[in-house]
Order: C-alpha cells, then structure tokens, then sequence
C-alpha cells in the first residue's frame, strides 16, 4: 500500500488507523512492517494517537463507564476578544488626534503661567514694575503694557531717523491729538449758495506758525475765522476779508481746527496740525 | 399433515445449521464477542431468510435438502463476509448497531444527547458512509497475518468515531481536554464511585494496557522514553534497558545510570546522565534540555490517560506512582515469562 494512502491530510487514513489499532489489540505491539512514515506521524500527532487510545480503549472494555465529559464551545469569547482589542486600539487613536489638535489650536494651554495663582501673577508683576522704575530716569512707569523685551543686535541707524538702541516703547496718542468726532463730521464746505473752495491749508496738514489761510473767491463783506483747539475750545478769532489771512499767533503742538464764518452761519471747517516748529518748516 | 411435520422439522434443523455456521465458522466468538455483537446471529439469520425468499430455487433448497453440507455452502455463501458487505451493506450496519451504540454511549456518557447522536450516526452509515466504505476497504490487503476479520470492525469503528467527532463539531460540542476535567476530589470521589462500573473501570489491569497502548505508540523514542522515565520513577536501572536506548554505551556510561538516585533531586539527577545522553545522541544539550523533554512527554501521556476517564484521574504526581507500579508489574510478568 502506498505512504499517501495510509497518510491523508496530514493525518493517518482510516485504513493505517484501523491497523494500528488492531495490531495493538491483537499483538499489544506495532507492527515493524508499518511503514516508517506511518509510525513516526503516529509519535508525533496528538490527534491521531487520540483516535486509535479512544477505539482501543473501547474495544477492548466495550462495557466501561466513559470517556472525557462533553461541554458546548463557547466560540464568541474569541470575537469578543479581537472585538475589544479592535475597539481599544481605535479609542487610543482618537484620543490621541484630539489630544494633538486641541493642543494645537490652545498652545496657551501649555503656558506654565496660565495655571498661577492670582497671588503669584501680582508678586511677579510688582517685581516687573521694580526693575522698570530702576530703569526709567524719571521713575515713571511709561506703560503698563509692555512687549517682552528681546535681545538683538544694534540696527545700524537709517538716516533721519533717531538713533538705534533707543528701544521704543509704545505709547497712546497725546490728548493734544484727540480728534473730535463732531468737528470731524463738519469738516469741508458748508456754504448753502455754493462750494467754498479753500486753497490753503490742506486738511490734515502738518504745520507751523505763520500760518496762511486762503480761499478762492474773496469775501466782500468782512467773515470770521476762529482757530478752535480739538476741544473746540476758541482761541483765536480774526475778522478777515478777500480772499487770504495770515496767522502769526502761537500755537502748541496738537490739532486744531479752524472755521470761517460769516453773520449768520458757518461756512467751512478744516483741521490741521502743530508739529515741532522749526524755521525750515513750510507751511503747507 | 406428515409432509408439513416434516418440512417444518428440516426447516428447524437447516436454520440451526444456519445459525451454527454463523457462529462457529464465519463469525466466531472470539472475534465477534457478545459484548459487541449480541444479536449478530438473528441480524444474519434474518438476512439469510430474506435472500432465500427473494429467490425460489435457494428456497427450495432450504426447504427440502436434508444435506447439511449443501445448507452450510449456502449459508457460506450468502453471508461470508465478503458477499455480506458487498450485497447488503445495510445489514452489515445492523450487525455493528449495538458496537456503535455502545461506543457513542462510552463517549457521550454525560449527555442526554447520545440517542440523538446515536441515531445521526446510524443514519449517516445507512444513507452513504457504509457504501464508502465498502469501496474502500481492501480485502486483499495482506498485512502480516493480519485477521481481516476483526480489522473490519477497527475500521468501521475508526469510521465510526470519525462520524461521531464531525457530528460533535456540527452540534459544536467538544470532549474536554484534560486540563478542562475536573479532578477526584473527597466528597466527589465518593459520588462518583457509587456506580460500580464505575469501581470495575478502574481496575488496576486496564489502566497498565491502556498506559501500554500509550507508551506503544511513541515507537521512535520508545527506548530513551522507557530509560527517562524509570529514571524519574527512580525505578533501578538495567543493563537490557540501556543498552536497548544506547546500544554502544560503555561500561563507565552504564555505571553512571545504574547508580542508585533515590533521594536525590531531579535537577542534580539529570546534571549527572546528561553527558552520557549527550555522548551517545551526539549532541550538547543541557540537563535541563532532557529534564523538560521528559516534563512534556509525561504531560502527554497524563493527557491520553485521563480522556478515557470522565474526570481527572491523573495528575503530574500521581502518575509517577502509577508508572513504578506498571514497570514493576512490567518486569514482574517479564520474569514470570521466563520462567
């Protein structure tokens, strides 16, 4: 008989089993004539060696009590198992991502001050405001909102521009150069007849004393001209006619605003500005 | 009236020959024992009155010959073993129905289940396996004065058992394995011997044949497992043993095996024989190396002992115990031969 009768599917066929078994009921023995491949499958394979005990034991005490208890598999467990693992590793990943994007969109979050206490953040400030007023030669604090310093290398200095290394601290606007919302609706002509066209100065124009106002048509009968600071506070009022008045009074660095006006009603607003005064200053 | 007396006396006397046949000549008792075949003779004889109806000159013959040669050809003829499976598979399987019945009640004995069971297999056989069975069974086949006889009921009992663990796994049932079964514990032992089939089981005997078919079946390794495993029993060794594991040992070799080990540890035991393990197997293998190969074959053999019991006979420490007694039992019978 050939090796791949008496071997099938790996395992030993019906017919090499039943051999087994009767030479084993008859003889108590292997046959040696068996082949060699046959008996070594038999050594090594639980499941073989399994079914010839389980028909020779039989065989041999038809009449005795039993064999190995029976029991229902219980085949979810495993599902359940993979199932778990599966649903675990998905649960780390998604909290991981959430993790990486929440982090990402709050980097406050890993701000070591954000978590000190009230106490501890006024003890850090009072120590802040300390250095600073050892360093201002006033002792004035210029601003309480200060940008982290960071230390770089001196600029070369651009020309007309102040000199580097002066570190420049930002400032809020000087009261001086409030603008006043209702003078700034007023700005321009508000001749009834017409458009007062005025030639100097250009709104918004940086200037400095003299001061030459002047208009297209001139006034036949006298006008007023009143220059208001950003208060609208009058501080100067000239009675002026043709078409020109210079202004030779002293102002202080800030806005203003000026009006020309005649009897009865206003006819123009404009707005300029008082810069440092300097003789090489034009006027605009 | 005379002629039918007659008729009826031939008629008894050529069924007892029929019956006389069957059990003396063609399926004799000691290959077809009345524990598995009790009601061989009436499946056959039933068989053989159904062919000898179905044919009017076999009935004829039946019915008038006084010849008790010509019935016995007859009988022979019809159901030889041979004719019997080729011609009436069916009743070949009415012939093992109580083997079978028997078998899956051994297996399945926890369980209300085996009628089921038993019946699923009586069905399968019927519908188709038995044919498979009669194209593959060979009787040609010569195997060393085999007994083709009582090979067929192996094989059918292989084929049996095979149906038997497919059903099992459709229902999704399975034995146990001996990890699984639940040990002899005091109370428990005591419920469980109540039976006495149960107590009968456990005759010393059966467990030395059923411990003998295991270690029969490690053919390759049965030496060094034989020569291990007295060892570990700390069972003196002898010459006839070494020399079956190493032939070319030497006399130094079988002195260091022959020594006497009992109180000594394992560990130190095989720190000794390793060399001489390692001399004749060529090889350099550790104590330990030996000393767990022997570990995993007696948690193999536990395992193939304790499935022909319903709970956990053996265990790693009794098994020692019931190893010394089965080799000196072995080497008692050997002696007992000798003489």
């Amino acid at each position: 008989m050939k090796t791949s009768d008496l071997l099938k599917d790996g395992h030993l066929s019906d017919q090499a089993a039943a051999f087994i078994v009767d030479s084993l009921l008859h003889r108590q023995a292997l046959d040696t004539n068996m082949r060699e491949e046959v008996l070594n499958h038999v050594e090594e394979c639980k499941e073989c060696k399994d079914k010839i005990i389980d028909v020779v034991t039989f065989l041999r005490n038809p009449d005795s009590i039993g064999a190995a208890p029976v029991q229902r598999q219980r085949k979810r467990q495993k599902r359940y198992f993979y199932r778990g693992k599966i649903a675990a590793v998905f649960v780390t990943f998604a909290l991981l991502l959430f993790a990486y994007f929440f982090i990402y969109k709050n980097p406050s979050v890993l701000d070591v001050n954000r978590y000190k206490t009230d106490d501890a953040k006024n003890n850090q400030l009072k120590q802040e405001i300390q250095v600073k007023k050892s360093d201002s030669p006033s002792g004035e604090i210029k601003s309480k909102e200060t940008k982290p310093t960071v230390d770089i290398e001196p600029i070369e200095p651009k020309p007309d521009e102040p000199a580097a290394g002066k570190k420049k601290s930002a400032q809020l606007p000087d009261p001086r150069y409030h603008v006043n919302p209702n003078l700034e609706n007023m700005i321009g002509s508000h001749l009834r007849s017409g458009f007062l066209e005025v030639l100097t100065p250009i709104d918004n124009s940086e200037l400095t004393s003299p001061i030459h106002f002047s208009w297209k048509r001139g006034f036949v009968k006298p006008h007023t001209l009143k220059i208001v600071n950003n208060k609208n506070n009058v501080l100067y009022k000239y009675p002026v006619q043709g078409s020109s008045f210079d202004f030779k009074g002293k102002l202080r660095l800030g806005l203003y605003y000026w009006k020309l006006e005649n009897r009865n009603e206003l006819l123009y607003v404009g707005k300029f500005f008082v810069y440092e005064a300097t003789k090489d200053t034009k006027i605009r | 009236m005379k002629k039918a007396t007659d008729l009826d006396i031939k008629f008894d006397k050529n069924r007892s020959v029929v019956l006389y046949t069957i059990r003396h000549h063609l399926y004799p008792e000691e290959e077809f024992s009345l524990k598995l075949f009790p009601d061989l003779p009436s499946v056959l004889l039933n068989c053989f009155m159904e062919v000898i109806k179905s044919r009017e000159e076999l009935l004829e013959v039946y019915q008038k010959s006084g010849d008790k040669s010509k019935i016995e050809s007859l009988t022979r003829e019809i159901l030889v073993f041979k004719n019997l499976l080729e011609n009436h598979p069916k009743t070949v399987v009415l012939m093992y129905r109580t083997s079978v019945k028997k078998y899956i009640r051994y297996q399945h004995s926890n369980s209300d289940e085996w009628e089921d069971i038993f019946q699923e297999v009586i069905t399968r056989l019927i519908s188709g396996k038995i044919y498979r069975i009669k194209e593959k069974f060979d009787f040609t086949y010569k195997y060393d004065n085999l007994i083709k006889r009582s090979f067929f009921t192996s094989y059918f009992m292989v084929t049996v058992r095979n149906i038997y663990m497919d059903i099992l796994r459709e229902l999704k049932v399975r034995p146990l394995t001996a990890g699984e079964i639940q040990p002899i514990t005091g109370n428990d032992a005591l419920e469980t011997f109540k039976d006495e089939n149960m107590l009968n089981s456990l005759v010393i005997d059966e467990e030395f044949q059923k411990l003998q078919t295991v270690l029969t079946l490690y053919h390759r390794s049965r030496p060094k497992l034989d020569l291990c495993l007295k060892l570990k029993c700390r069972i003196p060794l002898t010459g006839e043993i070494i020399h079956r594991c190493f032939p070319a040992c030497s006399r130094e070799d079988v002195k260091i095996l022959v020594q006497d080990f009992k109180g000594v540890k394992d560990k130190k035991m095989f720190d000794m024989v390793a060399p001489v393990f390692n001399r004749h197997e060529g090889r350099e293998n550790k104590s330990d190396t030996i000393r767990k190969w022997v570990s995993v074959k007696m948690d193999e053999i536990t395992s193939h002992l304790n499935r022909t019991h319903r709970c956990k006979v053996y265990t790693g420490k009794n098994l020692v115990d019931f190893m010394t007694l089965y080799y000196e039992h072995l080497d008692l019978n050997e002696i007992k031969s000798d003489r």
